[in-house]
């Protein structure tokens, strides 16, 4: 089967990737075959050359390996995290940057289709089982008066006091 | 060479030609499961083939091979049969080609199927070892980490 321009490119990859095993007499760089002696000893003055330049270009192929999951367009890669479970969401978000993104748009589709399924494990729960017998959740949301426990001494005025004074003066 | 589809002929085919010149003349109850190509057959624009050149000959046999099974429309057992072993592929290369592929044809079918399939790869697994699957570099500081996990608390509290 001839090999066009494309096909080569992949070819050296799909090599490169599948490297350590390498049993086979020849490989292909670009548009040739070169071949390759398995025994590392040199036979010849020209094969160790020709191997280790070989093995530096494949080397150099492995340093390049791209994630294909970050070169997929961001749409297609929302539509991927858009089919995992809720709970994978929180591992996504700390995988990479652009993964990041797209599952920060994911997870609002999530939300907009689906239920997360309930956990039975409380965040920083230390007491283990409450003294609230159903185990309902904890609810920190609820809205905190930011006055607990502020010292209103100083911002606080007795009206009525002030209001006589004034009465007085006048 | 067979000439793309008219509808005169027996059954109406097209030709598609893929990124690396191979031709695939295709029936065109077969071909329509892809809307781009749909669209395009509607448009009359198919005459003397159609050029895909975001998809090599080696794929988009593969997608034909989806695309007849699925055009024959038999039993849906079979049907899920036919799937399984169809993603059951050991190059994510491949894997991620056909979901690209997928995507520019707009074949939904195969779409959610490809997609399924990654997201599977995705469920259950640690941040590391997504990394690890994926080869992805980690490109967060270590603040940057932990503003994260800080500001998501609270979404996966339950």
């Amino acid at each position: 089967m001839a090999i066009g321009q494309g096909d080569a490119r992949k070819g050296c990859l799909a090599t490169s990737l599948s490297f350590s095993n390498c049993r086979s007499s020849t490989r292909i760089l670009g548009r040739k075959r070169v071949a390759v002696s398995p025994a590392p000893g040199p036979r010849s003055p020209h094969s160790p050359v020709r191997t280790l330049r070989k093995q530096r270009s494949v080397r150099f192929h492995m340093d390049d390996a791209v994630s294909l999951l970050e070169s997929l367009p961001q749409d297609v890669l929302i539509k991927v995290l858009c089919k995992v479970n809720h709970s994978d969401l929180r591992q996504l978000l700390l995988v990479s940057k652009p993964v990041s993104e797209a599952t920060t748009v994911a997870r609002e589709l999530h939300f907009k289709f689906a239920t997360p399924s309930s956990k039975a494990v409380f965040r920083g729960d230390e007491d283990g089982d409450d003294e609230d017998g159903p185990g309902a959740p904890r609810q920190r949301r609820v809205a905190r008066s930011r006055l607990r426990g502020k010292n209103l001494e100083s911002i606080a005025v007795n009206l009525s006091a002030s209001f006589e004074s004034l009465l007085s003066e006048v | 060479m067979a000439s793309a589809g008219s509808g005169d002929e027996k059954a109406a085919t097209v030709t598609l030609i893929s990124s690396d010149n191979e031709h695939f003349e295709v029936p065109e109850a077969v071909a329509t499961l892809s809307q781009t190509i749909r669209h395009m057959i509607e448009d009359g624009c198919t005459d003397g083939g159609v050029p895909l050149p975001n998809v090599t000959g080696r794929i988009l046999a593969k997608v034909l091979e989806y695309c007849n099974k699925h055009a024959a429309a038999s039993d849906k057992d079979e049907l899920e049969k036919f799937d399984k072993a169809f993603v059951d592929i050991d190059d994510q290369a491949t894997l991620f080609d056909l979901v690209m592929a997928a995507n520019y044809l707009d074949i939904r079918g195969m779409l959610d199927l490809t997609c399924q399939t990654i997201a599977d790869m995705i469920k259950g697994k640690s941040v590391e070892e997504i990394r690890e699957t994926f080869n992805i570099k980690n490109d967060f500081t270590p603040e940057e980490e932990a503003e994260i996990r800080r500001e998501n608390q609270w979404a996966f509290d339950d």
